[in-house]
Protein backbone atom coordinates (compact mmCIF):
# COMPACT_ATOMS: atom_id res chain seq x y z
CA UNK A 1 0.00 0.00 0.00
CA UNK A 2 0.96 3.63 0.37
CA UNK A 3 4.46 3.99 1.74
CA UNK A 4 3.79 6.90 4.08
CA UNK A 5 7.33 6.94 5.43
CA UNK A 6 8.89 7.59 2.01
CA UNK A 7 6.14 10.07 1.37
CA UNK A 8 6.84 12.09 4.53
CA UNK A 9 10.60 11.78 4.20
CA UNK A 10 10.64 13.27 0.73
CA UNK A 11 8.02 15.99 1.20
CA UNK A 12 10.60 18.57 2.22
CA UNK A 13 12.91 17.54 -0.60
CA UNK A 14 10.13 18.19 -3.12
CA UNK A 15 8.96 21.39 -1.42
CA UNK A 16 12.55 22.61 -1.62
CA UNK A 17 12.02 23.02 -5.36
CA UNK A 18 9.18 25.47 -4.84
CA UNK A 19 11.61 28.38 -5.37
CA UNK A 20 12.20 27.10 -8.92
CA UNK A 21 8.45 27.05 -9.52
CA UNK A 22 8.20 30.58 -8.15
CA UNK A 23 11.15 31.70 -10.23
CA UNK A 24 9.52 30.30 -13.38
CA UNK A 25 6.25 31.99 -12.54
CA UNK A 26 7.77 35.38 -11.84
CA UNK A 27 10.15 35.18 -14.79
CA UNK A 28 7.33 34.31 -17.18
CA UNK A 29 5.12 37.07 -15.78
CA UNK A 30 7.90 39.63 -16.03
CA UNK A 31 8.13 38.86 -19.74
CA UNK A 32 4.36 38.58 -20.22
CA UNK A 33 3.22 41.76 -18.46
CA UNK A 34 4.96 44.37 -20.64
CA UNK A 35 4.16 42.44 -23.82
CA UNK A 36 0.53 41.99 -22.87
CA UNK A 37 0.17 45.73 -22.22
CA UNK A 38 1.69 46.51 -25.61
CA UNK A 39 -0.42 43.88 -27.36
CA UNK A 40 -3.60 45.06 -25.65
CA UNK A 41 -2.82 48.64 -26.63
CA UNK A 42 -2.28 47.51 -30.22
CA UNK A 43 -5.62 45.71 -30.20
CA UNK A 44 -7.49 48.66 -28.76
CA UNK A 45 -5.87 51.24 -31.03
CA UNK A 46 -6.36 49.06 -34.12
CA UNK A 47 -3.02 49.71 -35.76
CA UNK A 48 -3.37 48.21 -39.26
CA UNK A 49 -0.76 45.45 -39.58
CA UNK A 50 0.31 45.16 -35.96
CA UNK A 51 -3.18 44.46 -34.66
CA UNK A 52 -3.52 41.65 -37.21
CA UNK A 53 -0.23 40.14 -36.06
CA UNK A 54 -1.26 40.35 -32.41
CA UNK A 55 -4.55 38.59 -33.17
CA UNK A 56 -2.70 35.91 -35.13
CA UNK A 57 -0.37 35.40 -32.18
CA UNK A 58 -3.28 35.11 -29.77
CA UNK A 59 -5.16 32.57 -31.84
CA UNK A 60 -2.06 30.45 -32.44
CA UNK A 61 -1.04 30.41 -28.78
CA UNK A 62 -4.52 29.81 -27.46
CA UNK A 63 -5.22 27.20 -30.10
CA UNK A 64 -2.28 24.92 -29.36
CA UNK A 65 -1.36 22.88 -26.27
CA UNK A 66 1.12 24.48 -23.88
CA UNK A 67 3.07 21.24 -23.80
CA UNK A 68 3.52 21.33 -27.55
CA UNK A 69 4.63 24.96 -27.35
CA UNK A 70 7.23 23.93 -24.78
CA UNK A 71 8.57 21.09 -26.89
CA UNK A 72 8.83 23.40 -29.86
CA UNK A 73 10.60 26.14 -27.90
CA UNK A 74 12.96 23.60 -26.42
CA UNK A 75 13.78 22.20 -29.84
CA UNK A 76 13.70 25.34 -31.96
CA UNK A 77 15.53 27.95 -29.92
CA UNK A 78 18.69 25.90 -29.30
CA UNK A 79 18.70 25.04 -33.00
CA UNK A 80 18.40 28.69 -34.01
CA UNK A 81 20.97 29.80 -31.49
CA UNK A 82 23.36 27.13 -32.64
CA UNK A 83 22.97 28.15 -36.27
CA UNK A 84 23.42 31.78 -35.27
CA UNK A 85 26.52 31.15 -33.16
CA UNK A 86 28.18 28.95 -35.77
CA UNK A 87 27.47 31.37 -38.59
CA UNK A 88 28.89 34.30 -36.62
CA UNK A 89 31.86 32.22 -35.57
CA UNK A 90 31.22 32.60 -31.84
CA UNK A 91 32.31 29.70 -29.76
CA UNK A 92 29.39 29.33 -27.38
CA UNK A 93 28.08 25.98 -26.34
CA UNK A 94 24.31 26.20 -26.32
CA UNK A 95 24.18 23.34 -23.82
CA UNK A 96 25.68 25.71 -21.26
CA UNK A 97 22.49 27.75 -21.31
CA UNK A 98 20.39 27.07 -18.24
CA UNK A 99 17.17 25.42 -19.53
CA UNK A 100 15.17 27.62 -17.16
CA UNK A 101 15.47 30.33 -19.83
CA UNK A 102 13.54 28.17 -22.24
CA UNK A 103 11.06 27.69 -19.42
CA UNK A 104 10.59 31.44 -19.00
CA UNK A 105 10.01 31.91 -22.71
CA UNK A 106 7.72 28.91 -23.20
CA UNK A 107 5.51 29.72 -20.22
CA UNK A 108 5.38 33.43 -21.03
CA UNK A 109 3.94 32.67 -24.47
CA UNK A 110 0.58 31.58 -23.09
CA UNK A 111 0.73 33.93 -20.12
CA UNK A 112 1.10 36.83 -22.58
CA UNK A 113 -1.92 35.64 -24.54
CA UNK A 114 -4.15 35.40 -21.49
CA UNK A 115 -2.92 38.65 -19.94
CA UNK A 116 -3.47 40.48 -23.22
CA UNK A 117 -7.10 39.46 -23.12
CA UNK A 118 -7.34 40.52 -19.46
CA UNK A 119 -5.80 43.92 -20.08
CA UNK A 120 -7.81 44.56 -23.22
CA UNK A 121 -11.17 43.56 -21.79
CA UNK A 122 -10.62 45.44 -18.54
CA UNK A 123 -9.74 48.67 -20.35
CA UNK A 124 -12.73 48.29 -22.65
CA UNK A 125 -14.97 47.60 -19.66
CA UNK A 126 -14.56 51.18 -18.44
CA UNK A 127 -17.56 53.18 -19.59
CA UNK A 128 -16.70 55.60 -22.37
CA UNK A 129 -18.50 58.35 -20.51
CA UNK A 130 -15.62 58.32 -18.02
CA UNK A 131 -13.21 59.22 -20.79
CA UNK A 132 -15.49 61.94 -22.13
CA UNK A 133 -15.97 63.45 -18.70
CA UNK A 134 -12.20 63.50 -18.32
CA UNK A 135 -11.73 65.31 -21.60
CA UNK A 136 -14.43 67.82 -20.69
CA UNK A 137 -12.75 68.84 -17.44
CA UNK A 138 -9.65 69.49 -19.53
CA UNK A 139 -7.58 66.36 -19.06
CA UNK A 140 -5.28 65.24 -21.85
CA UNK A 141 -5.54 61.74 -23.27
CA UNK A 142 -2.63 60.54 -21.17
CA UNK A 143 -4.09 62.14 -18.02
CA UNK A 144 -7.44 60.51 -18.71
CA UNK A 145 -5.76 57.11 -18.89
CA UNK A 146 -3.57 57.65 -15.87
CA UNK A 147 -6.19 59.22 -13.61
CA UNK A 148 -9.44 57.60 -14.68
CA UNK A 149 -9.28 54.64 -17.06
CA UNK A 150 -6.33 52.62 -15.81
CA UNK A 151 -7.21 52.73 -12.09
CA UNK A 152 -10.71 51.55 -12.94
CA UNK A 153 -9.48 48.95 -15.40
CA UNK A 154 -7.12 47.63 -12.76
CA UNK A 155 -9.94 46.76 -10.40
CA UNK A 156 -11.62 44.82 -13.19
CA UNK A 157 -8.38 43.17 -14.26
CA UNK A 158 -7.12 42.05 -10.85
CA UNK A 159 -9.38 39.02 -10.40
CA UNK A 160 -8.51 37.94 -13.95
CA UNK A 161 -4.80 38.53 -13.26
CA UNK A 162 -5.22 36.33 -10.21
CA UNK A 163 -6.56 33.52 -12.37
CA UNK A 164 -3.76 33.96 -14.88
CA UNK A 165 -1.14 33.81 -12.13
CA UNK A 166 -2.60 30.56 -10.83
CA UNK A 167 -2.68 29.18 -14.39
CA UNK A 168 0.95 30.16 -14.87
CA UNK A 169 1.94 28.43 -11.63
CA UNK A 170 0.23 25.29 -12.80
CA UNK A 171 1.78 25.42 -16.25
CA UNK A 172 5.27 25.63 -14.71
CA UNK A 173 4.77 21.97 -13.82
CA UNK A 174 5.27 21.21 -17.52
CA UNK A 175 8.72 22.76 -17.45
CA UNK A 176 10.22 19.47 -16.29
CA UNK A 177 9.74 18.28 -19.87
CA UNK A 178 12.40 20.86 -20.72
CA UNK A 179 14.69 19.39 -18.06
CA UNK A 180 13.94 22.21 -15.60
CA UNK A 181 13.70 20.62 -12.18
CA UNK A 182 10.90 22.27 -10.28
CA UNK A 183 8.34 20.75 -7.89
CA UNK A 184 6.78 18.41 -10.44
CA UNK A 185 10.13 17.48 -11.95
CA UNK A 186 11.61 16.72 -8.56
CA UNK A 187 8.64 14.53 -7.64
CA UNK A 188 9.12 12.58 -10.84
CA UNK A 189 12.87 12.19 -10.26
CA UNK A 190 12.49 10.90 -6.70
CA UNK A 191 9.63 8.73 -7.89
CA UNK A 192 12.01 7.19 -10.38
CA UNK A 193 14.69 6.66 -7.77
CA UNK A 194 12.43 5.12 -5.15
CA UNK A 195 9.86 3.65 -7.55
CA UNK A 196 7.29 5.27 -5.25
CA UNK A 197 5.65 7.47 -7.87
CA UNK A 198 2.23 7.77 -6.27
CA UNK A 199 3.68 8.91 -2.94
CA UNK A 200 5.78 11.54 -4.65
CA UNK A 201 2.82 12.76 -6.68
CA UNK A 202 0.83 13.11 -3.49
CA UNK A 203 3.67 15.16 -2.02
CA UNK A 204 3.70 17.42 -5.09
CA UNK A 205 -0.07 17.66 -4.86
CA UNK A 206 0.15 19.04 -1.34
CA UNK A 207 2.94 21.44 -2.21
CA UNK A 208 0.85 22.92 -5.03
CA UNK A 209 -2.39 23.01 -3.04
CA UNK A 210 -0.80 24.85 -0.13
CA UNK A 211 1.24 27.20 -2.30
CA UNK A 212 -1.69 28.17 -4.52
CA UNK A 213 -3.86 28.61 -1.45
CA UNK A 214 -1.44 31.25 -0.14
CA UNK A 215 -1.15 32.90 -3.53
CA UNK A 216 -4.93 33.21 -3.71
CA UNK A 217 -5.11 34.78 -0.26
CA UNK A 218 -2.47 37.27 -1.35
CA UNK A 219 -4.36 38.13 -4.52
CA UNK A 220 -7.62 38.60 -2.60
CA UNK A 221 -5.84 40.91 -0.21
CA UNK A 222 -4.42 43.04 -3.02
CA UNK A 223 -7.79 43.08 -4.77
CA UNK A 224 -9.48 44.35 -1.64
CA UNK A 225 -7.03 47.16 -1.05
CA UNK A 226 -7.30 48.38 -4.64
CA UNK A 227 -11.05 48.12 -5.16
CA UNK A 228 -12.26 49.99 -2.13
CA UNK A 229 -14.50 52.32 -4.17
CA UNK A 230 -16.51 49.51 -5.73
CA UNK A 231 -17.26 47.75 -2.47
CA UNK A 232 -19.09 50.83 -1.30
CA UNK A 233 -22.79 50.57 -0.57
CA UNK B 1 -20.06 85.36 -28.14
CA UNK B 2 -20.73 81.72 -28.98
CA UNK B 3 -21.30 81.23 -32.65
CA UNK B 4 -22.09 77.83 -34.06
CA UNK B 5 -21.94 77.82 -37.85
CA UNK B 6 -23.09 75.25 -40.40
CA UNK B 7 -22.54 72.12 -38.33
CA UNK B 8 -22.97 68.93 -40.33
CA UNK B 9 -22.68 65.40 -39.06
CA UNK B 10 -23.55 62.00 -40.45
CA UNK B 11 -23.23 58.58 -38.92
CA UNK B 12 -22.63 56.37 -41.95
CA UNK B 13 -25.64 57.04 -44.18
CA UNK B 14 -27.69 58.76 -41.53
CA UNK B 15 -27.52 62.53 -41.71
CA UNK B 16 -28.00 63.60 -38.10
CA UNK B 17 -27.14 67.27 -38.44
CA UNK B 18 -27.86 69.09 -41.68
CA UNK B 19 -26.28 72.48 -41.48
CA UNK B 20 -27.14 73.78 -38.02
CA UNK B 21 -26.22 77.31 -37.00
CA UNK B 22 -26.84 79.11 -33.72
CA UNK B 23 -25.75 82.46 -32.41
CA UNK B 24 -25.66 82.69 -28.66
CA UNK B 25 -25.09 85.84 -26.68
CA UNK B 26 -23.28 86.24 -23.36
CA UNK B 27 -25.25 84.90 -20.44
CA UNK B 28 -27.98 83.51 -22.63
CA UNK B 29 -29.77 80.33 -21.61
CA UNK B 30 -30.64 78.45 -24.76
CA UNK B 31 -32.90 75.45 -24.40
CA UNK B 32 -32.93 72.99 -27.27
CA UNK B 33 -36.11 70.97 -27.64
CA UNK B 34 -37.02 68.32 -30.13
CA UNK B 35 -38.04 64.72 -30.57
CA UNK B 36 -35.47 61.95 -30.07
CA UNK B 37 -33.24 61.57 -33.05
CA UNK B 38 -33.53 65.24 -33.95
CA UNK B 39 -29.79 65.77 -33.44
CA UNK B 40 -29.88 67.85 -30.23
CA UNK B 41 -27.40 65.74 -28.33
CA UNK B 42 -25.19 65.28 -31.38
CA UNK B 43 -25.03 69.05 -31.73
CA UNK B 44 -23.76 69.42 -28.15
CA UNK B 45 -21.28 66.61 -28.69
CA UNK B 46 -19.99 68.17 -31.88
CA UNK B 47 -19.39 71.59 -30.40
CA UNK B 48 -17.57 70.02 -27.45
CA UNK B 49 -15.49 67.89 -29.85
CA UNK B 50 -16.69 64.65 -28.29
CA UNK B 51 -17.91 63.87 -31.77
CA UNK B 52 -16.02 64.99 -34.84
CA UNK B 53 -18.34 66.99 -37.09
CA UNK B 54 -18.17 66.63 -40.86
CA UNK B 55 -18.22 70.38 -41.24
CA UNK B 56 -18.91 73.64 -39.49
CA UNK B 57 -17.13 75.97 -37.15
CA UNK B 58 -17.31 77.32 -33.67
CA UNK B 59 -16.47 80.80 -32.49
CA UNK B 60 -15.99 81.48 -28.80
CA UNK B 61 -15.02 85.01 -27.88
CA UNK B 62 -12.62 86.06 -30.62
CA UNK B 63 -11.37 82.58 -31.46
CA UNK B 64 -12.72 80.51 -34.28
CA UNK B 65 -12.12 76.84 -34.91
CA UNK B 66 -13.16 74.31 -37.51
CA UNK B 67 -15.19 71.53 -35.94
CA UNK B 68 -13.81 69.10 -38.46
CA UNK B 69 -10.14 70.03 -38.54
CA UNK B 70 -9.46 71.28 -35.01
CA UNK B 71 -6.06 70.25 -33.70
CA UNK B 72 -5.62 68.72 -30.25
CA UNK B 73 -4.20 72.01 -29.04
CA UNK B 74 -7.19 74.00 -30.32
CA UNK B 75 -9.61 71.49 -28.83
CA UNK B 76 -7.96 71.80 -25.43
CA UNK B 77 -7.98 75.56 -25.70
CA UNK B 78 -11.71 75.62 -26.44
CA UNK B 79 -12.55 73.02 -23.82
CA UNK B 80 -10.91 75.20 -21.17
CA UNK B 81 -13.80 77.60 -21.61
CA UNK B 82 -16.47 74.93 -21.68
CA UNK B 83 -17.98 72.46 -19.28
CA UNK B 84 -20.32 69.59 -19.91
CA UNK B 85 -23.03 68.08 -17.72
CA UNK B 86 -23.87 64.57 -18.84
CA UNK B 87 -27.14 62.70 -18.89
CA UNK B 88 -25.53 59.81 -17.01
CA UNK B 89 -23.53 62.12 -14.74
CA UNK B 90 -20.26 60.33 -15.66
CA UNK B 91 -18.65 61.08 -12.34
CA UNK B 92 -15.21 59.51 -12.08
CA UNK B 93 -16.05 56.22 -10.37
CA UNK B 94 -12.61 55.82 -8.80
CA UNK B 95 -12.60 59.25 -7.19
CA UNK B 96 -14.45 60.71 -4.25
CA UNK B 97 -16.94 63.53 -4.70
CA UNK B 98 -14.34 66.11 -3.68
CA UNK B 99 -11.70 64.60 -5.96
CA UNK B 100 -14.19 64.62 -8.83
CA UNK B 101 -14.66 68.35 -8.49
CA UNK B 102 -10.94 69.03 -7.94
CA UNK B 103 -9.70 66.93 -10.87
CA UNK B 104 -10.15 69.59 -13.55
CA UNK B 105 -8.49 72.20 -11.36
CA UNK B 106 -5.44 70.34 -10.10
CA UNK B 107 -4.64 67.95 -12.96
CA UNK B 108 -5.82 69.87 -16.00
CA UNK B 109 -5.31 73.48 -14.91
CA UNK B 110 -2.41 72.92 -12.50
CA UNK B 111 -4.00 74.97 -9.75
CA UNK B 112 -2.31 74.38 -6.35
CA UNK B 113 -4.05 71.71 -4.31
CA UNK B 114 -5.01 73.95 -1.41
CA UNK B 115 -6.67 76.55 -3.60
CA UNK B 116 -8.35 73.85 -5.70
CA UNK B 117 -9.74 72.23 -2.59
CA UNK B 118 -11.17 75.51 -1.30
CA UNK B 119 -12.84 76.17 -4.62
CA UNK B 120 -14.17 72.60 -4.85
CA UNK B 121 -15.58 72.73 -1.33
CA UNK B 122 -17.23 76.03 -2.10
CA UNK B 123 -18.82 74.54 -5.22
CA UNK B 124 -20.03 71.48 -3.31
CA UNK B 125 -21.53 73.72 -0.66
CA UNK B 126 -23.25 75.69 -3.38
CA UNK B 127 -24.86 72.61 -4.97
CA UNK B 128 -25.74 71.20 -1.57
CA UNK B 129 -23.77 67.97 -1.37
CA UNK B 130 -20.91 69.09 0.87
CA UNK B 131 -21.88 66.39 3.39
CA UNK B 132 -21.02 63.75 0.77
CA UNK B 133 -17.60 65.10 -0.13
CA UNK B 134 -15.73 61.94 0.87
CA UNK B 135 -18.22 59.50 -0.63
CA UNK B 136 -17.67 57.65 -3.89
CA UNK B 137 -20.19 58.23 -6.72
CA UNK B 138 -21.62 54.71 -6.30
CA UNK B 139 -22.76 55.73 -2.82
CA UNK B 140 -24.85 58.65 -4.07
CA UNK B 141 -28.37 58.89 -5.43
CA UNK B 142 -28.85 60.03 -9.01
CA UNK B 143 -29.84 63.50 -7.90
CA UNK B 144 -26.76 63.84 -5.72
CA UNK B 145 -24.55 62.57 -8.54
CA UNK B 146 -25.93 65.13 -10.94
CA UNK B 147 -25.38 67.87 -8.34
CA UNK B 148 -21.76 66.82 -8.17
CA UNK B 149 -21.68 66.79 -11.98
CA UNK B 150 -22.89 70.37 -11.94
CA UNK B 151 -20.38 71.34 -9.26
CA UNK B 152 -17.62 69.78 -11.36
CA UNK B 153 -18.70 71.97 -14.28
CA UNK B 154 -19.27 75.20 -12.36
CA UNK B 155 -16.01 75.04 -10.43
CA UNK B 156 -14.07 75.42 -13.67
CA UNK B 157 -15.55 78.87 -14.20
CA UNK B 158 -16.35 78.13 -17.83
CA UNK B 159 -17.82 80.63 -20.23
CA UNK B 160 -20.32 78.06 -21.45
CA UNK B 161 -21.89 75.03 -19.81
CA UNK B 162 -23.48 72.41 -22.02
CA UNK B 163 -26.22 70.34 -20.38
CA UNK B 164 -27.10 67.13 -22.19
CA UNK B 165 -30.50 65.98 -20.92
CA UNK B 166 -29.35 66.50 -17.34
CA UNK B 167 -32.51 65.13 -15.75
CA UNK B 168 -33.44 62.34 -18.15
CA UNK B 169 -31.78 59.58 -16.13
CA UNK B 170 -33.21 60.74 -12.81
CA UNK B 171 -36.06 59.27 -10.83
CA UNK B 172 -39.08 61.52 -11.35
CA UNK B 173 -39.09 62.77 -7.78
CA UNK B 174 -35.50 64.00 -8.12
CA UNK B 175 -35.98 65.94 -11.34
CA UNK B 176 -37.29 69.04 -9.61
CA UNK B 177 -34.35 69.57 -7.28
CA UNK B 178 -31.83 69.23 -10.10
CA UNK B 179 -33.78 71.62 -12.32
CA UNK B 180 -33.84 74.10 -9.45
CA UNK B 181 -30.09 73.83 -9.23
CA UNK B 182 -29.72 74.41 -12.96
CA UNK B 183 -31.86 77.52 -12.60
CA UNK B 184 -29.46 78.64 -9.91
CA UNK B 185 -26.59 78.20 -12.35
CA UNK B 186 -28.48 80.26 -14.91
CA UNK B 187 -28.80 83.10 -12.39
CA UNK B 188 -25.02 83.26 -12.15
CA UNK B 189 -25.00 84.57 -15.69
CA UNK B 190 -23.09 81.69 -17.24
CA UNK B 191 -23.99 81.04 -20.87
CA UNK B 192 -25.84 77.76 -21.07
CA UNK B 193 -27.08 75.41 -23.73
CA UNK B 194 -29.54 72.93 -22.30
CA UNK B 195 -30.89 69.95 -24.17
CA UNK B 196 -33.94 68.76 -22.29
CA UNK B 197 -37.45 67.39 -22.49
CA UNK B 198 -38.62 69.55 -19.60
CA UNK B 199 -40.87 72.05 -21.32
CA UNK B 200 -41.77 73.86 -18.12
CA UNK B 201 -38.09 74.39 -17.42
CA UNK B 202 -37.67 75.88 -20.88
CA UNK B 203 -40.62 78.14 -20.30
CA UNK B 204 -39.29 79.39 -17.00
CA UNK B 205 -35.56 79.68 -17.56
CA UNK B 206 -34.77 79.92 -21.24
CA UNK B 207 -33.94 83.21 -22.82
CA UNK B 208 -34.38 81.42 -26.09
CA UNK B 209 -35.93 78.14 -27.16
CA UNK B 210 -34.61 76.31 -30.19
CA UNK B 211 -36.77 73.61 -31.70
CA UNK B 212 -34.89 71.00 -33.69
CA UNK B 213 -36.21 68.19 -35.83
CA UNK B 214 -34.61 65.98 -38.44
CA UNK B 215 -31.19 67.55 -38.03
CA UNK B 216 -32.21 71.15 -38.63
CA UNK B 217 -33.32 74.09 -36.49
CA UNK B 218 -37.00 74.30 -37.34
CA UNK B 219 -37.72 77.43 -35.38
CA UNK B 220 -36.24 79.50 -32.59
CA UNK B 221 -37.30 82.39 -30.43
CA UNK B 222 -38.38 83.40 -26.96
CA UNK B 223 -40.17 80.74 -24.90
CA UNK B 224 -43.43 82.63 -25.41
CA UNK B 225 -43.06 82.62 -29.12
CA UNK B 226 -42.06 78.99 -29.51
CA UNK B 227 -44.04 77.33 -26.76
CA UNK B 228 -47.21 79.36 -26.91
CA UNK B 229 -47.57 80.44 -30.51
CA UNK B 230 -45.30 78.33 -32.69
CA UNK B 231 -45.43 79.03 -36.41
CA UNK B 232 -44.14 75.81 -37.83
CA UNK B 233 -46.32 72.77 -38.20
CA UNK B 234 -43.62 70.43 -36.86
CA UNK B 235 -43.22 72.48 -33.70
CA UNK B 236 -46.97 72.51 -33.11
CA UNK B 237 -47.15 68.79 -33.61
CA UNK B 238 -44.28 68.15 -31.19
CA UNK B 239 -45.74 70.45 -28.54
CA UNK B 240 -49.16 68.90 -28.83
CA UNK B 241 -47.58 65.58 -28.00
CA UNK B 242 -45.58 66.75 -24.99
CA UNK B 243 -47.80 69.49 -23.56
CA UNK B 244 -51.16 69.24 -21.89
CA UNK B 245 -53.58 70.59 -24.53
CA UNK B 246 -54.73 73.76 -22.74
CA UNK B 247 -51.17 75.00 -22.45
CA UNK B 248 -50.48 76.25 -25.88
CA UNK B 249 -53.96 76.73 -27.33
CA UNK B 250 -54.26 79.87 -25.29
Amino acid sequence: MLDTKTMVDNLIDIAAYLPVTIKLTIGALLIAIPFSILFAAAEIKRIPVITRLVRLYLSIIKGTPVLLQMFMIYALIPFWLNTFFTSTGKNINIYDIDPIWYGYIAISLSATAFLTEAVRSSILSVDKGQKEAGYMVGLSKWQVYKEIILPQALTVALPIFGNVIVDVIKSTSLAFTMSVTEVMGRAKIIGGMTTRYLEMYIDAFFVYVIFIFFVEIMIKYIEKSVTRYKSAR
Amino acid sequence: MLEIKNVKKSFRDLEVLKDVSLDIGDGEVVVILGPSGSGKTTLLRCISFLEKADGGSLTLGDKEVSLKKATKKQINEFRKNMAFVFQNYNLFANKTVLENVMEGLTVARKIPKQEAMERALEALEWVGVINKKDAYPSELSGGQQQRVGIARAVVLNPEVILFDEPTSALDPELVGEVLDLIKKVAKRGITMIVVTHEISFAEEVASRVVFMDGGVVVEEGTPDKILVSPKEERTKEFLSRVLPKDMYYI
